[in-house]
């Protein structure tokens, strides 16, 4: 599909005045020094968390567990990943190592 | 602003003395400029690379499996991180990859809200157990989460903390 030079600025011009929009009003709505309402304090607290675990679970959207590997690549690769953040509290590490793990988990045994 | 800097910006503590919103500032157009400079760089020599680089992509998810078990050390609790996991994975079962992530937001904000007054008290209990000294604190046990009883006695402590500052003032 190709698109008209108007029809290729308009996208573009909509693109960004969705994503200013959306980073500029809250910064708009819950000005400094005003009382920030308290359920958004609250989603403040507790919100990063959830979005996290969503983070992780949407980048394991694609694995199926049915076919080809069934997702044990990426499984034991999370299982390195974690324990060695747990043992270590190194991120570098643990995102090194999970990585590198995967890589060959399936350049040389699922590949 | 991009997913790697609110990662940052919520999962840093920032540096005694720096003002905050300079701190953010600086990680914000940082990210940008790293970002913009190593796609760019990417694009141009991308095709000179010829190490095999398959599965390089978990990166992403070793990221975020980091930053989330930081937060859940961090932050002693795993109800809401729990909430996350199980409303992103039903979704994903219900909708499928390419439409799961508003539903499961939905899902996500709907039961936080829902257990606003049970979350809040659970999070303000683990903040006072982190404004008491460790000696203070029960043994843990191996998952790093407080028994029952364990808990109770921390309540008492709190109970007695509390009671020991009201008396100095």
């Amino acid at each position: 599909m190709t698109m008209t030079v108007t029809q290729a600025v308009i996208t573009v011009a909509l693109a960004v005045a969705a994503t200013m929009l959306t980073r500029f009003l809250p910064f708009l709505v819950f000005r400094e020094g005003r009382e920030t309402p308290k359920f958004v304090t609250y989603l403040g607290e507790v919100l990063p968390a959830a979005v996290f675990a969503l983070l992780v679970v949407y980048c394991f959207r694609n694995v199926t567990w049915t076919r080809g590997s069934r997702g044990i690549p990426e499984m034991i690769a999370l299982a390195v990943t974690v324990a060695l953040h747990w043992k270590k509290h190194n991120m570098m590490l643990s995102m090194a190592g999970g990585t590198v793990c995967y890589m060959l988990l399936v350049q040389l045994v699922f590949g | 602003m991009s997913d790697e800097t609110f990662a940052i910006n919520c999962s840093t503590a920032v540096p005694e003395g720096a003002d905050r919103g300079w701190f953010y500032l600086w990680v914000t157009w940082l990210d940008q400029l790293y970002w913009v400079a190593g796609t760019a760089l990417g694009a141009l020599t991308g095709m000179a690379i010829r190490v095999p680089v398959k599965g390089i992509e978990y990166i992403m998810t070793a990221m975020f499996v980091c930053i989330f078990l930081d937060r859940i050390r961090r932050e002693k609790q795993t109800y809401t991180a729990l909430i996350g996991l199980g409303s992103s994975i039903l979704s994903l079962a219900i909708f499928g990859p390419d439409r799961f992530l508003i539903p499961a937001m939905v899902l996500i904000l709907a039961l936080l809200a829902v257990f606003q007054k049970p979350v809040s008290q659970v999070l303000e209990r683990r903040s006072r157990y982190a404004s008491l000294s460790e000696s203070d604190l029960p043994e843990r046990s191996a998952d790093g989460t407080y028994d029952r009883a364990a808990d109770r006695a921390v309540e008492q402590e709190i109970a007695l903390h509390d009671g020991k500052g009201v008396q100095k003032q």
